[in-house]
């Protein structure tokens, strides 16, 4: 007996209901099993069916210049798997064995018009479940098809029988979950349970992959800065993202109405020491306050029960009077209280400042920032976009009124190296720096006024990851309705791969209202912890609530290329 | 290793508001930005799963406001209008564009009536418009030339008015025969500084005034579509810039009149004019005029295809390449005296075009005689002498 052998293996058109659900609108879904006796489709015993991995489409985009030796790979993109089966259909009778026939070419053009029109919905996907030796049962997996063509040979013997080979195009990896079907339904498998109607909530309740709570400010508990009170991300850890492609995921937010939402993804470890812990090494967060940097020309540090805690425990903010009203260097990250150490990072961060104009218009006030090693003069480093704060209702009391102003984007590492360099120091390090303390990046914020009174109130610098993924959700309706929504698991296009960003009025019912997304979307990374980052703030004046705090539900379905390498009980 | 998926979001036509209509995914993107006026064109491929879907691009996205992004959700790489739909459905290719669109037309004609002005006068019609069309369009102007009129009678002048009115003053369609890949709608876009070509000025003077001046108070605040593509009332981002100029005598378009102005530079550097992407703090988008940006921002090396980098050698995404900045090449005429001459290392950028598929960026600086042509179709002032379209041959001795 062969070690791969198929226990299942189906073309199955339809989105299954849940079990249990006395009110679906689904229809059961047509099935047609290629190695049941008894549906009189047989897989040929030798040359039936063997899974294909997907190879890069076209080869892969290349940089190739006759000058250097060799190439680079730019991109490379897998494609559609084509396999072919070669099945044997035959019947009591000849009627018999063509209504079986006739059932595969049906399957092939539902696959074909899928979404194609308002009529055919239906999702048509193949379902396969791998046995082999005596013991081993794989788990089941699903993917989806998008075309097929079948090539009847009629054989010449005394019963009715055909001998077709039907080759199919499907997508390139294996889905852990039919198509169609609620992330919800993982959770279950992973923790062997069975999945009916009465779990299939997807905003409440705990019953879910992930679950959580991120603020909009991130804050210690104090400075020692081994705890964080606040945190503006949710982990997802590796184990609860198996297979060797990236997860979909259905993620809800509870947001307050109008509320929109940046989200980035990171893998890479971020990490920074703490001299108050005797080099202890902390976890990252990507927000550093502003009361906790290096104040510059006319920047001062002011009482503000608005702020976020800085180091000291306290609530303050960095205001800036302009008695300087040219161009100058009045803010510098990290300072001495700072953790971010910028030479760590690694990818590509959007960076945002929250802050404001106390009074004025806007327009009296530019700003920009530069980062870089050693930034002394107004040309080093890189220089952002230069930009012009906002001028809120907070105007100058202490209030939570903070504006959410983008930057531009920062790349680490500046330069070429891409190595963290151990310089061999064993001495303890300064905070925020790196363990070569000649090598700390810098972020500098330089700021003008060419009119005007206002002042220039800063409350902290915040970086969001967006190489490895990343978007923003923006509700369409910016006064009624909240918790946001977005899923590419298909499961809200009845099995279609897209993304779709929604806000739902009311806790526990996913009711679709407008909104809209930017940027490419989010997957998870299997077999390593990912971290999403998070940034709310107000879609009609950008402005931020201090401290407001966001729960936060998230569900996958895994994938992989090849065979599960995770069997459920219940799957 | 992937790139970031690239989409385009679509929102309303800029004349009716500025709410999202719609999110796709695009393939085949490309897009051209240029140093004298900004985001300039693009264009993308979207796959439709219908004929429905693909007639409701035809039939309601055209003139709509887009902003294409990549990886950063907070930044577009590109913004503009729908200039022009394309859909193929089997052999068959459906098009809708606004390039034919006038919805204001005037007729101008040298007029010739003896009792009354005598040789040489030019006259104009009165203006015609279709206000429905520009309720939804924006004002989109053409001005036809009718030539010599003898009798002096502004009848003829205004018929041929009338009738392009009646005939162009919505979008134009055409149907053609044998289709690229069907059920793939293409969209060609317009940056925002195009809809300066989309009126002409009047404007007669003898006085002399300062290039600023004459555009923030007197040109900008003429502009028939006012803040409707952006904002004409922000002068924020138009540098001072004291060189006078006179008013001009025929029609030009807003565009022609701006690009002009910048061309004439300062003596010393080359200016440029264009629409600036929107403000995400302010939502809106501003006319610059400035002088160029001669720093040096990106390096590139002969070895790798000249692939961009920044300044300390870091390949950065090519679809975040911006014009109006300098490029050095790295790895060439190494130990090169910089003191003797100009720098053939460096390269002031006017376009960049990035390639989606291939991951390329090509740029384009001053001397580039295969961009010639194009580049003397887009000038207001051209050189005397010089030929249009391909590169002059060079002969052996």
């Amino acid at each position: 007996m062969s070690w791969l052998s198929h226990r299942e293996l189906r073309i199955v058109c339809g989105v299954a209901p849940v079990p249990g659900d006395t009110l679906t609108v689904e229809s059961p879904p047509i099935v047609v099993d290629l190695i049941s006796p008894t549906s009189g489709i047989v897989l040929d015993p030798i040359n039936g069916w063997s899974p294909n991995i997907p190879s890069i489409e076209s080869g892969g985009v290349w940089a190739d210049t006759p000058l250097s030796p060799g190439r680079l790979l730019l991109v490379a993109e897998e494609g559609n798997v084509t396999e072919t089966m070669h099945v044997v259909i035959s019947g009591s009778s000849p009627l018999a064995m063509m209504k079986t026939l006739n059932s595969l070419y049906a399957m092939a053009e539902n696959a074909r018009n899928f979404w194609t029109d308002n009529a055919q919905i239906q999702p048509v996907y193949l379902h396969w479940q791998p046995a082999g030796g005596v013991n081993w049962i794989g788990g089941r997996q699903y993917s989806l098809i998008f075309n097929m063509d079948i090539k009847p040979e009629f054989a010449d013997s005394e019963t009715p029988q055909v001998n077709a080979t039907i080759t199919i195009e499907r997508e390139p990896f294996w889905s852990w979950l039919p198509s169609g079907a609620s992330p919800k339904q993982w959770y279950y498998e992973w923790i062997n349970q069975a999945w009916n109607a009465t779990k299939t909530d997807l905003t409440t309740g705990t019953d879910h992959l992930v679950t959580g709570t991120f603020s909009n400010f991130s804050e210690f508990t104090d400075n020692t800065a081994t705890a964080l009170r606040s945190d503006n991300s949710i982990t997802i850890p590796a184990a609860s993202i198996p297979g060797d492609v990236n997860a979909k995921l259905f993620l809800w937010l509870g947001t307050s109405a109008g509320r929109s939402v940046i989200i980035g993804k990171r893998t890479t470890k971020v990490t920074t020491y703490s001299t108050s812990v005797g080099n202890a090494v902390v976890a990252q967060n990507l927000i550093n306050n502003a009361a906790d940097g290096s104040l510059g020309t006319n920047a001062t540090l002011a009482a503000d029960t608005g702020a976020s805690l800085d180091m000291t425990n306290t609530r303050r903010r960095v205001e800036v009077s302009f008695a300087t009203a040219t161009d100058q260097p009045r803010l510098t990250f990290p300072g001495v209280n700072n953790l971010i150490a910028f030479n760590r990072l690694v990818g590509r961060y959007n960076v945002f400042l929250r802050c404001r104009q106390s009074s004025g218009s806007a327009g009296d006030v530019s700003m920009y920032i530069r980062y870089g090693y050693v930034l002394t003069g107004a040309a080093d480093g890189i220089k952002l976009n230069t930009v012009n704060p906002p001028v809120p209702a907070g105007g100058t009391g202490n209030t939570p009124a903070w504006s959410l102003v983008y930057m531009g984007v920062a790349s680490f590492p500046i330069e070429e190296k891409k190595a963290f360099v151990n310089s061999g120091q064993s001495t303890t390090i300064a905070r925020g720096l790196s363990p070569d303390s000649s090598s700390g990046i810098q972020f500098v914020l330089n700021a003008s006024r060419s009119t005007g009174a206002g002042l220039l109130y800063i409350n902290d610098l915040v970086l969001i990851p967006i190489d490895e993924g990343s978007m923003t959700i923006i509700p369409a309706d910016t006064t009624t309705r909240g918790n946001l929504q977005y899923d590419n698991t298909g499961y809200y296009t009845h099995g279609l791969p897209a993304d779709t960003v929604s806000n739902a009025a009311q806790l526990g019912i996913a009711s679709a209202n407008l909104a809209y997304m930017t940027g490419p979307g989010i997957q998870l990374t299997p077999n390593v912890e990912n971290k999403l980052y998070f940034l709310t703030y107000d879609s009609s004046n950008l402005s931020i609530v201090a401290g407001e705090s966001v729960s936060v539900i998230l569900n996958i379905i895994p994938r992989s290329r090849g065979l599960r390498d995770r069997t459920n009980l219940a799957g | 290793m992937t790139i970031p998926i690239h989409s385009i979001n679509i929102f309303d036509r800029p004349k009716i508001g500025s709410h999202f209509i719609l999110r796709r995914p695009v393939l085949n993107y490309k897009h051209t930005i240029t140093a004298m006026g900004g985001f300039d064109t693009a264009s993308c491929d979207i796959a439709v799963r219908s004929q429905t879907e693909g007639q409701d691009f035809l039939n309601n996205y055209l003139g709509c406001f887009v902003k294409c992004y990549a990886d950063n959700p907070a930044e577009p790489i590109w913004e503009g209008l729908i200039n022009r739909i394309t859909f193929n459905s089997g052999d068959t290719s459906f098009t809708i564009g606004l390039d034919k669109m006038s919805n204001r037309v005037t007729v101008q004609y040298a007029n010739d009536s003896v009792s009354a002005n005598g040789a040489g006068t030019n006259s104009t019609t009165t203006t015609a418009n279709n206000t429905t069309s520009q309720g939804i369009y924006g004002i989109k102007q053409t001005q036809q030339d009718f030539g010599y009129n003898r009798n002096g009678n502004a009848a003829s002048p205004n018929a041929l008015r009338d009738t392009i009115l009646a005939n162009q003053a919505f979008p134009q369609t055409s149907i053609t025969q044998g289709g690229g890949n069907t059920n793939l709608v293409t969209l060609e876009l317009i940056g925002i500084f195009h809809t300066l070509e989309w009126e002409t000025v009047n404007y007669v003077s003898t006085a002399t005034t300062n290039v600023d001046v004459l555009i923030t108070a007197t040109i900008l605040p003429a502009l028939g579509n006012g803040t409707t593509f952006f904002d004409n009332t922000d002068f924020s981002q138009i540098a001072t810039r004291a060189t006078a100029t006179t008013g001009t005598q025929r029609s030009q378009t807003y565009w022609e009149f701006i690009m002009k102005a910048a061309e004439l530079g300062d003596a010393s550097h080359y200016w440029i004019a264009g629409i600036t992407p929107t403000d995400p703090v302010k939502g809106t988008r501003v006319l610059y005029y400035k002088q160029v940006n001669g720093s040096t921002l990106y390096t590139a090396r002969q070895r790798d295809g000249l692939r961009i980098r920044n300044l300390y050698g870091q390949l950065i995404p090519p679809w975040t390449v911006r014009p109006d900045n300098t490029v050095f090449v790295s790895d060439v005429l190494v130990g090169y005296n910089t003191a003797i001459q100009v720098d053939p290392r460096q390269t002031y950028i006017f376009t960049i075009n990035y390639d989606a598929n291939t991951q390329k960026v090509t740029y384009q600086g001053s001397d580039d005689l295969t961009a010639q042509g194009a580049w003397m179709l887009r000038r207001g002032y051209r050189p005397v002498g010089k030929m249009y379209g391909s590169t002059i041959r060079q002969t052996a001795n």
